[in-house]
This record gives structure tokens, C-alpha cells and sequence, in this order.
């Protein structure tokens, strides 16, 4: 009896173990912002390729910027936790950007597509409409005209 | 013809030439860019560098940072007093002696910052003689997380008097 109640003791205490790691990781991957030290390079260099890769889908990234600039300075003042306040706001640019780079980037590219194909239409358009536009106007401007037999 | 076939080839000719013109602009592929560091006076004009200060003594000299590599860049620039002209950074190496303070930021792609900043010469400079003030720009290298040199600086001399 008594092994029976010890072993129970042991699997509850278990049980609570497994479930207080389960909310401390819960909670650390909710906030990956606070578990990061935003000044490591290795956090700086992830916000620069994500700018970088922003960019390269034509999407503005001048807030971003901003933010990152101000993330820098405060980084070399030495100030963390108001770098860590400028990196929650720069995280959460970063996030929505990344959401409107796709839509953003599938825009541009349709927008450069257009833009081509009418450019590309110009001179076969001025090849075949520009005679018949003139002599249209040609003869608009000469309707009233009599025509005289020459004598 | 009632439009002369001349003037009406010249006319497709440069429809075709416009044509291609925007075409190759709207899908020109990216350079490789470049960056550039310059150094000008407290008014952030460029002439009127100081020419000679003491020991000790603060100039205030202003920087601007241009970025043109196509993408957004974090910068670095390094102050460093360069005592001859062996000790100035080249296009490939950075000076070698030791930088005395730094200024971080970042700048967007197509854009630039300028700001004032504060220098002091070496408290130990030799007076007669003439020292450089450098200004090393380095870039953060995002795939190795480390600041690289551009191979971009300015320098001014100045004049070290008592």
C-alpha cells in the first residue's frame, strides 16, 4: 500500500512538472520578442534580410527602416529596453509588410505586365491607325469643300 | 499618299524606339549599386572644413550616408586620427589604428542620412603636426551578422596647434 501511494505522489508531481513546462513554453513561443535580445547580431542581421527581402518584392519599407535605425542607435546607447520596445514595433511592421508582400508583389508584377504589353501595342497601333486617323481628319477638315470639275 | 511616307516612317521609327525605350526601363534588372560616405562642415556644406585645432578641442563636422544598392542597408561609421598618410583606409582595407567613437544607423534604398556629429582630437597629438580625421563607413553583412567595410571613407587634415 504504501509503494502504491508513493508511486501516485510521483506521477501527480510529474503531471504538474509536465504541465508547468507545457505553460512555459506556450508562454516563450507567444512572446518571441521578450526572449531575444535585440541588439545580438544575429537579431539584427534577421531584421536586415527581411528588409532586404521585402524590398526585392517592391514593397515600401521605409517605416521599417525607421524603426530599425532607431533600433540601432538605442542598441549602441546602450539602452535595451528601449530597444526592446523599438523591436516589438519593428517585429510587428515586419509581420504585417509580410502579409501585404505577396498581394503587393502579384500588383507590380501584373502593373509591369500591362505596362508592357501597351507599350509593345504602340508602334503596330501607330502603324495601323495613324493613316486612317489622319485621313479621317483630312477629310473632316474638307468636308464642306465643293468638288469643281477642272476645266 | 496624303501623308508623306517619310514623315510617316520617321513617326513609327520613334514609336518603336519610345516603345523599346520604356519597355527596358520598366524591366532593366538591378545594378550593383553603391554607397557613399561624405563629410562636410557644421553647416553641412562642403568647403569650409576646419583647419587647425587643439588638443582636446571638439569640432563639430557633419556625415551623410548614401545608399544606392537596391536594397535597405544598416551602416557603421567608424572615427578613427590617422597620423600619416600610411595609417588611411584604401578602397579594400580599413585604417589600422584603433577608432576612437561610432555612429550607427540604418538608410533605405534611393536615400540618405546626414547628421552632425562631434569629434575630439587626441589630447596627445603632436602639436605642429598635421593629423587626419577619418570617417570609415562599414555595412552590417546580414548573412554573416557581422559589420563589413564598404571601402568608403573621407578624411579631412587638420592642423594641430596649442
Amino acid at each position: 500500500m504504501l509503494w502504491i501511494g508513493y508511486i501516485s505522489k510521483l506521477r501527480a508531481l510529474g503531471l504538474l512538472t509536465l504541465f508547468l513546462a507545457l505553460i512555459a513554453l506556450a508562454t516563450l513561443s507567444s512572446h518571441p520578442v521578450a526572449s531575444q535580445d535585440p541588439c545580438s547580431p544575429e537579431v539584427l542581421s534577421e531584421v536586415v534580410r527581411s528588409l532586404e527581402e521585402l524590398s526585392s518584392k517592391f514593397v515600401d519599407v521605409g517605416e521599417a527602416v525607421e524603426y530599425l535605425d532607431q533600433l540601432l542607435k538605442a542598441c549602441s546607447r546602450g539602452d535595451v529596453g528601449e530597444a526592446s520596445s523599438i523591436y516589438s514595433r519593428l517585429a510587428e511592421a515586419l509581420n504585417s509588410l509580410r502579409e501585404y508582400s505577396e498581394r503587393g508583389f502579384q500588383e507590380v508584377i501584373a502593373y509591369r505586365i500591362a505596362y508592357t504589353v501597351s507599350l509593345a501595342l504602340l508602334p503596330p497601333l501607330t502603324y495601323i491607325l495613324l493613316p486612317r486617323a489622319y485621313l479621317y481628319l483630312w477629310y473632316l477638315a474638307r468636308r464642306k469643300w465643293a468638288v469643281v470639275g477642272r476645266r | 499618299m496624303i501623308l508623306d511616307e517619310e514623315v510617316f516612317a520617321v513617326l513609327v521609327a520613334l514609336t518603336v524606339v519610345a516603345s523599346a525605350v520604356g519597355i527596358a526601363s520598366i524591366w532593366r534588372p538591378q545594378g550593383d549599386g553603391f554607397v557613399a560616405i561624405g563629410l562636410s562642415d557644421e553647416s553641412c556644406r562642403i568647403g569650409l572644413y576646419p583647419r587647425s585645432a587643439a588638443p582636446g578641442s571638439n569640432l563639430t563636422l557633419c556625415i551623410s550616408v548614401f545608399n544606392y544598392l537596391g536594397r535597405p542597408v544598416a551602416y557603421l561609421v567608424y572615427y578613427k586620427v590617422a597620423l600619416s598618410t600610411s595609417q588611411l583606409p584604401t578602397n579594400t582595407t580599413p585604417s589600422s589604428v584603433a577608432p576612437l567613437a561610432t555612429w550607427v544607423g540604418a538608410v533605405g534604398d534611393r536615400s540618405n542620412r546626414t547628421f552632425l556629429l562631434k569629434v575630439s582630437v587626441p589630447r596627445d597629438a603632436v602639436v605642429g603636426s598635421k593629423v587626419a580625421l577619418v570617417f570609415e563607413l562599414w555595412l552590417l553583412d546580414p548573412r554573416s551578422g557581422t559589420w563589413v567595410y564598404s571601402g568608403r571613407w573621407v578624411h579631412t587634415w587638420v592642423q594641430v596647434v596649442e
